[in-house]
């Protein structure tokens, strides 16, 4: 052994290495990495274990599947906007028509936004107490425009850009919630693909009767009051385009975020939320926890 | 199976390089051909900076650093990655994997490896094969020797070569990565393929 190490600085900088290679490489021996090498074996039983995956035929995406037909029916629907009179543009179905479809657009239109900025597709504040929980999955708006959320999330995955990121504010107490509530909270846990933070009310401050998109670059949808429907609500969702501002606010649900607790990592549940959800009866013990971690930081 | 259909495949696959040259961009692009085969030579590159990776991470949430309990954590990395090995983007490979190293690890392990995991991605550009393979195997072994053997000497064994050549190499190879660093990827390509830390 040279000196008693393993790695040899000087011959190391004499071959060329920089600085910051040699001095990551010290501190690996400093910490006893090397210590302990890999079996000679490890790649094989790597790869045994990973044989079902990788026979999996549908993981090789090089085949993507054909697109004519949605490329097709998105030319047939811009041909007939531009086809459609003045006053049915005007009209309210139209204006019905175009909102619900709208959301779902700007979602999957985030892909380029991953691309080229490599940042989340979008940022959301799920407010509990404004929207029902429920409603992501009962209603067809709301399942649709889930679905694109899904698909953003999964274009940023795949290009390895962190996947959407949502700020859950609660209800004030635990008993706020049925039954349904919670089962349908914990389907959209473990559906879910991106990364979720859940915010106690208390804790909300002016986000307690809030609730927000930021899509891309540019587009935020904001909700003010509490809907009584699913439709009524997706009225009431107001549209902002200002880059200046989606940036804001993506900031400032980025920092809000980091007052709660992390539920979801890419759609992994973290450590602690894992153990929890593993109970009987694990969301409403989760939930609690979240709500009671608030009320001990308030009483300290 | 007639002639010129076998004279086809076999022009085809004349003069392919072998997988263990690819960069790791066309690496994947060779995935549906031969999905363990490719598989397994990512492996083989990556599994040894996973292993101090995994060192590093049990070594702050586990009592002790069993080999079967680090050799675990790295399978299960790969096992997590395999499913979306053969999708999205070719040249954010690595950064995907990242990824799927910080799931099964977290962000401190993987900046444990991370000066040597993303200089992997140029050093397989390099031209010269003898030099590709000694640089990436320094980068590969994390640029540490043996309790006995220095780096040089562990490279000139295994490539049976003189440890004075093996220390030539290696002084090549690692001048000619920041040639490639600086002229075979275009404006920010680099860059974004490794989360900013190269060039």
């Amino acid at each position: 052994m040279k000196q008693g190490h393993r790695v040899n600085s000087e011959k190391l900088a004499r071959f060329g290495f920089s600085n910051k290679e040699i001095e990551a490489a010290e501190n690996m021996e400093k910490a006893g990495l090397f210590e302990m090498e890999p079996s000679p074996d490890l790649v094989d039983r790597t790869i045994a274990r990973c044989a079902a995956v990788l026979n999996q035929k549908d993981v090789v995406v090089d085949d993507v599947p054909a697109l004519p037909a949605p490329l097709r029916l998105a030319e047939g629907y811009f041909a007939a906007v531009k086809e459609l009179s003045p006053t049915l543009l005007k009209s309210k179905e139209w204006d019905a028509l175009s909102r619900l479809q709208e959301l779902q657009q700007s979602c999957l239109a985030t892909a380029h936004f991953v691309h080229s900025r490599r940042d989340r597709p979008f940022v959301m504040l799920d407010n509990h107490n404004l929207v029902e929980p429920t409603w992501w999955s009962s209603d067809t708006g709301f399942r649709a425009f889930r679905n694109a959320c899904r698909i953003a999330s999964k274009v940023a995955i795949e290009s390895g850009v962190p996947p959407a990121a949502c700020v859950v504010v609660l209800r004030p107490r635990i008993d706020d919630y049925s039954s349904i509530d919670l089962e349908a909270i914990e389907d959209l846990l473990r559906t879910s693909l991106g990364d979720v933070w859940w915010l106690p009310y208390q804790q909300a401050g002016r986000y307690q009767t809030l609730d927000l998109i930021v899509l891309g670059e540019e587009r935020t949808w904001e909700l003010k009051e509490k809907a009584r429907s699913p439709a009524e609500a997706l009225d009431a969702f107001r549209e902002l385009i200002n880059q200046g501002e989606a940036k804001r606010l993506r900031h400032q649900l980025h920092d809000v975020a980091q007052t709660g607790t992390h539920i979801l990592e890419a759609g992994h549940l973290t450590a602690n939320a894992a153990a929890q959800l593993k109970r009987t009866d694990g969301v409403r013990r989760l939930m609690d926890n979240v709500m009671g971690e608030e009320l001990v930081g308030i009483g300290g | 199976m007639d002639v010129l259909e076998t004279i086809h495949r076999w022009r085809l696959w004349w003069g392919r390089p072998k997988l263990e040259a690819l960069p790791f961009e066309e690496l994947q692009n060779r995935y549906g051909e031969d999905p363990q085969g490719v598989y397994r030579e990512f492996s083989r590159r990556l599994h040894k900076l996973v292993f101090y990776a995994a060192q590093d991470y049990l070594g702050r949430h586990g009592d002790n650093r069993a080999q079967k309990d680090v050799e675990e954590l790295v399978i299960r990395t790969f096992e997590d990655f395999g499913p979306e090995f053969g999708s999205g983007e070719p040249t954010m490979l690595l950064l995907r994997f990242a990824n799927a190293i910080r799931r099964v690890l977290d962000e401190e392990a993987f900046r444990r490896i991370v000066e040597f995991y993303y200089r992997l991605l140029p050093t397989y550009h390099i031209v010269d094969e003898q030099e590709r393979r000694f640089l990436a195997a320094a980068f590969q072994a994390a640029l540490a020797g043996e309790k006995e053997k220095d780096l040089d000497e562990i490279l000139a064994e295994r490539f049976e070569t003189t440890v004075e050549e093996a220390g030539s190499i290696l002084a090549s190879a690692r001048h000619h990565l920041d040639h490639v660093i600086g002229n075979e990827f275009e404006a920010g390509e680099l860059h974004d393929s490794t989360e900013g830390y190269l060039p």
